[in-house]
């Protein structure tokens, strides 16, 4: 089952590039743009990171 | 981690996948060859058939670096890269033991001598596949 997400519309909000959003959370531009894609699934680590990041909760950004 | 020096990173990181094995690749030759021609024997031939084993660990020690310096997702595909070679290496080299069972040898000594060469090819082939599906 695909998990949607909003990071790319969180990150367009902050006028933040990929490579900007990657460095803030410690991981390349491909995962940015992989998770931005729905490519790819972070860890859980990851998507609290994420969440932290934008001041929201895990559900509010990835949902099943 | 800005843009300049995340495309420095996956630059850095081609690179090092693709040189870290030539000090392997060239020991492992420069040893076929002097066992080849030099022809030397006893406990020296067991040394120069060995040469390659050092270099070899030096290899795997600075692969895990490169793995434990990647983020997740790299990591994901490095394990689906070899996900993807190990089965393949080991039927292959399969294939091989039952042609030479059924007395249909293609190559003398090919199952195993060949067992690292189909390994790498793989591993490249697994990693493609998986960074073209993944990232």
């Amino acid at each position: 089952m695909p998990v949607n997400n909003t990071v790319r519309r969180l990150r367009t909000s902050h006028e933040w590039s990929q490579a900007e959003l990657a460095s803030r959370l410690d991981v390349s531009r491909q995962t940015v743009n992989a998770i931005e894609g729905g490519r790819y699934e972070p860890s859980l680590s990851l998507a609290l990171k994420i969440a932290k990041l934008f001041g929201k909760s895990v559900e509010e950004i990835f949902e099943l | 981690m800005d843009e300049h020096s995340d495309a420095k990173w996956y630059q850095y990181r081609r690179t090092a996948e693709t040189t870290l094995a030539g000090p392997w690749m060239l020991a492992w030759l420069v040893s076929t060859i002097a066992l080849g021609y030099l022809d030397p024997s006893g406990p020296l031939r067991v040394a120069v058939a060995l040469v390659p084993l050092p270099f070899f660990g030096w290899f795997v020690w600075r692969f895990l670096q490169l793995i434990r310096k990647s983020d997740e997702l790299e990591r994901r595909i490095q394990l689906e890269a070899l996900a993807i070679a190990f089965p393949l290496s080991i039927a292959t080299v399969m294939v091989f033991g039952l042609l030479e069972g059924a007395g249909l040898q293609p190559v003398s000594g090919w199952p195993l001598k060949g067992m690292g060469i189909y390994f790498v090819i793989f591993y490249l082939v697994g990693r493609n596949v998986a960074r073209r599906r993944d990232a």
